[in-house]
């Protein structure tokens, strides 16, 4: 089990540091400065710190129903806690639960080749693709540039716009949630529940992030402190994440 | 440079593609070897009936999601940051933000030859101290484990799909990008929202709705791009 886990800590490692080898070498051979390059991983790393650490208590969780080694490899090599659930639920479904050495193993092959479809395009399709992004790029750098910002507008908008509509569910209480005299709490709607769910903590974080972000902004501009920069997106997120444990407190109640 | 069959590419993208390619089968086969080997070395065969179920239910559309991630991410990863991003995963949570922050400091765009370079080492570090923190979280985990499962707090502030470090990433990442180009952010952002509010159902399609939306704002980009030239 070690030894799975270890092949699969140097394989994710070794190719990241292959690949990071190549592209300084690159750069130096293109003559950008090695202070942009140094600051390209000092962004990165920093920024990668937060979100790092609920992939890793998933799979603490995921190991607890799958095992280590296979949680590793679902959450270190490709997939995602979502992902995983899914299927593993999929297949669970038609068996009721019971999880005999046949049953684990259809789990285990839905899991792997429900995700493969883009490291297979990636294999057989993706060069050319690659070829017509550089040629719009070359073609029309400002068009190129502009498609990139649009296209991860797409990403914002869903993943942020998503908790702006939960928090408006919790506030309104679309979900027509009342309380008996006993406690007991009753919804009106299962799926504006659904929605509504952790609504009020989850909104009031997006907006912490937001006021944090802006008021680094701020400061970086009065005193213009150039490496405050490299902090502003992982304090801003730390931030918002330790005063998501009060909104958590203040709501935890109402849900 | 082009020629009949189209660009031509430099010799280190050529390279990034052939070894792209090598690491990406070889991930494919270590992928395909857990399942594979359990069965052979247990001597377990597949219980045929689920499998088929849960693929039929699955295969599908992870496939087509799959595909529309790789044409939707790319172009903002870079092609080094594309091969590497989808073995690593946790591409719109991490990979992808990661690269465009780094790209927007630097200010140049992922199709450049200084972008490829750059959002190739912004993919890579952040791979890496994934790792390193999975790691960290391996050697700890049974301190952390219990530390969260005693505390159904912590544990709903840190669960991975429905708690409140997303929220805090991207209002933080927000503010960055939609002040750069709010004009793109308003229209996908407004559905987005009134989509969820109006047909709470939909909230479960949230993944898919990702690419739905970036289609939006190319085709909102594409018109604010034309009628700005056409001022010219």
């Amino acid at each position: 089990m070690k030894r799975k886990i270890c092949f699969i800590i140097l394989f994710v490692l070794g190719q990241s540091v292959w690949f990071l080898v190549r592209a300084v070498r690159r750069g130096r051979e293109l003559g950008i400065s090695p202070k942009v390059m140094r600051s390209a991983a000092v962004s990165s790393g920093t920024f990668s710190i937060v979100p790092s650490v609920p992939i890793v208590l998933a799979m603490i969780a995921l190991a607890a129903t799958i095992g280590t080694p296979l949680a590793w490899i679902r959450l270190s090599v490709i997939g995602s806690m979502s992902y995983e659930t899914i299927a593993a639920g999929k297949v669970l479904e038609v068996t009721g639960g019971d999880i005999t050495s046949s049953i684990f193993a259809s789990v285990m092959w839905v899991m792997t080749l429900g995700i493969i479809s883009g490291p297979l395009f990636n294999l057989f399709g993706f060069k050319r693709y690659q070829k017509k992004l550089i040629e719009v790029g070359r073609k029309d750098p400002a068009w190129s540039n502009m498609l990139t910002d649009a296209l991860f507008m797409g990403i914002i908008a869903v993943m942020g716009g998503q908790f702006v509509a939960k928090g408006i569910a919790a506030f309104a209480n679309l979900g027509g949630k009342t309380v008996a005299a006993d406690g007991t709490v009753s919804f009106s709607s299962a799926a504006y529940a659904r929605l509504a769910q952790s609504g009020e903590a989850q909104l009031l974080t997006l907006l912490s992030g937001v006021v944090l972000m802006l008021v680094f902004g701020a400061v970086i501009k009065l005193t213009k402190a150039k490496w405050l920069e490299n902090f502003a997106l992982p304090v801003s997120m730390a931030g918002a994440v330790l005063l998501s444990i009060v909104y958590h407190n203040m709501f935890a109640g109402v849900m | 440079m082009t020629n009949k069959q189209g660009l031509m590419l430099s010799e280190y993208d050529e390279a990034t593609h052939r070894w792209g390619r090598v690491w990406t089968a070889a991930a494919l086969v270590a992928l395909i070897a857990v399942p594979l080997l359990f069965c052979l070395i247990y001597g377990v065969t597949p219980a045929w009936g689920p499998f088929w179920q849960g693929a039929v239910a699955i295969i599908p559309m992870y496939w087509a999601i799959g595909l529309i991630e790789v044409f939707n991410y790319s172009p903002m990863v870079g092609s080094g940051g594309t091969y590497l991003a989808f073995i690593t995963g946790n591409l719109a949570n991490m990979k992808v933000p990661a690269a465009q922050v780094t790209l927007k400091k630097a200010g140049v765009s992922a199709a450049s030859e200084e972008g490829e370079v750059l959002s190739t080492i912004a993919v890579a570090v952040s791979s890496i101290v994934t790792t390193l923190i999975l790691l960290a979280g391996l050697v700890l985990v049974i301190p952390i484990a219990s530390l969260i499962n005693a505390d159904p707090m912590l544990r709903q502030v840190f669960d991975l799909s429905s708690g409140h470090v997303i929220p805090a990433l991207f209002g933080a990442l927000g503010v960055v990008f939609i002040s750069k180009s709010w004009r793109l952010a308003v229209i996908p952002t407004v559905l987005v929202v009134a989509l969820f509010v109006l047909v709470p159902a939909s909230f479960d399609a949230a993944g898919i709705l990702i690419p739905v939306m970036s289609v939006l704002a190319v085709l909102i980009a594409r018109l604010m791009y034309n009628r700005n030239r056409n001022r010219k």
